[in-house]
């Protein structure tokens, strides 16, 4: 089982169970012993023990999928980690932990007298528990659509994302000179979404466990673990580099346009690695010539039926 | 010479690079590990590592020698070979060794090019990696 997963599920549920006291009005225990069957929900809200809530507290999604994946055959509707029942002591002890990781006063900790400013900071929590898997998936576009190499997506910092000019700033390339590679509109509002959580200019996009940043093996291990669970083993940044190559390749994307993007000084640099399209095209092309000479008629004189036109 | 002297010139190596050569420090790092594997070798056929002798054509094929029985790739002899080159030209340079610094081809040694290019994906499993890569951004919030 993903340990990310068993990370983020504690969180989340303690704060669909937070948000679905404080707007229905229900007990934490009633709320706690909920089950599976006596819940109704759809987008526009939540039915729970015959008592409306809407609209859908966002960390409600977060916990359902979550809850999806570890435990599909649960009756509990707020299981513990190993699917047994959770009680108010826990619940209360839990909360009081998370407040304090938010740097808020532990009291009030009971959902229905918490204040504004201690719920939205146990919301804001929800980065530093969702950060890992963002950090994977992040890692895994940059690999995967503009073939950075693994060095240069673990030394990434927050200053390094320029939104005004639309480009991301490489700093530990292979050439050890600063490059700049264009950003894809799509990958920008995620971006900046997941920047704005970082505090500083110099924050690292990627940090380990320990709040250290990123080596580049971790990035090679983001990316593989990512792979694995797509299905592909031995997924590494130089495969998603070097089929990004071969994809430009064979898009017939001229040589130094792939270069620009693969940030190879000399395009015959991206021609030697990348470019397996000559051999290809000269096997066409003798194909093309066997079969243009099979069509022809053979005759035995060695001449040809075709009568020669006269200039 | 002694070790601590050895260790004193391999200082003085790696400020050279870095400092002279304007090489990244992994670089430097590397090199001066590669001079380090030199020495070994040079004490393992127990040579007396006089300085204006420390580094010859004959040593150096030797050294070359030294590595293939070590079982190393070509790839990784020729890493080799280029940071004990970079450490002969430092001591040639600085008056320490009275032989010159050689090519490869000149001291008749051959290191054979293995490209070890990395596969692709197929492009369906690119396809899909793309488009799992796109869609896991929507997560972020």
């Amino acid at each position: 089982m993903d340990c990310a997963i068993l990370d983020k599920f504690p969180y989340a549920r303690d704060m669909a169970i937070t948000f679905c006291v404080r707007n229905s009005g229900l007990p934490v225990k009633t709320v706690l012993e909920a089950r599976r069957c006596g819940v109704v929900w759809d987008s526009s809200g939540i039915v729970l023990q015959n008592v409306l809530i809407a609209p859908v507290p966002s960390p409600w999604l977060d916990f359902i999928g979550l809850r999806d994946q570890l435990f599909p055959n649960s009756e509990m509707l707020f299981p513990t980690v190993n699917g047994m029942q959770y009680y108010q002591c826990k619940y209360s002890t839990r909360i009081k932990k998370l407040l304090a990781e938010a740097g808020q006063k532990t009291t009030p900790s009971h959902p229905k007298r918490m204040t504004e400013g201690q719920c939205q900071a146990l919301i804001n929590l929800r980065f530093r528990y969702w950060r890992q898997d963002y950090q994977r998936k992040l890692a895994a576009a940059l690999c995967s659509f503009w073939g950075l190499r693994s060095s240069e997506v673990a030394k990434l910092k927050k200053r390094d994302v320029d939104f005004s000019a639309r480009s991301l700033h490489l700093r530990a390339t292979k050439s050890q000179e600063d490059q700049n590679v264009p950003l894809l509109s799509f990958l920008i509002e995620y971006l900046e979404c997941y920047t704005a959580y970082l505090p500083e200019a110099h924050s690292p996009l990627f940090i380990n466990m320990l709040g250290a940043q990123w080596e580049r093996r971790d990035v090679a291990l983001a990316v593989s673990r990512w792979g694995a669970e797509l299905g592909i083993h031995d997924l590494t940044p130089q495969k998603l580099r070097a089929s990004l190559g071969t994809m430009l390749s064979e898009d017939n994307v001229p040589p130094a346009v792939a270069a620009i993007i693969l940030r190879h000084k000399d395009p015959a640099t991206t021609l030697r690695h990348y470019s397996k399209r000559q051999f290809n095209d000269a096997r066409k092309c003798l194909e093309k010539i066997d079969k243009e000479e099979l069509d022809k008629p053979f005759r035995q004189d060695g001449e040809c039926d075709e009568v020669p036109s006269l200039i | 010479m002694d070790m601590s002297q050895i260790d004193l010139m391999m200082d003085n190596f790696e400020r050279y690079l870095l400092l002279q050569r304007n090489r990244a420090p992994a670089t430097a790092d590397g090199y001066v590990r590669d001079a380090k594997l030199f020495v070994t070798y040079l004490l393992s056929v127990r040579d007396d590592l006089n300085l204006p002798d420390l580094i010859t054509v004959e040593k150096f094929q030797g050294f070359v020698i030294y590595l293939r029985g070590r079982g190393m790739k070509n790839s990784t002899i020729t890493r080799r070979l280029i940071g004990v080159q970079r450490f002969w030209k430092f001591l040639y340079k600085r008056h320490m060794v009275k032989h010159p610094p050689e090519t490869l081809d000149d001291m008749d040694i051959v290191v054979k090019k293995v490209r070890n290019c990395t596969e692709p994906l197929s492009p369906i499993n690119y396809a899909m990696v793309r488009k799992a890569a796109r869609d896991g951004l929507r997560d972020i919030r």
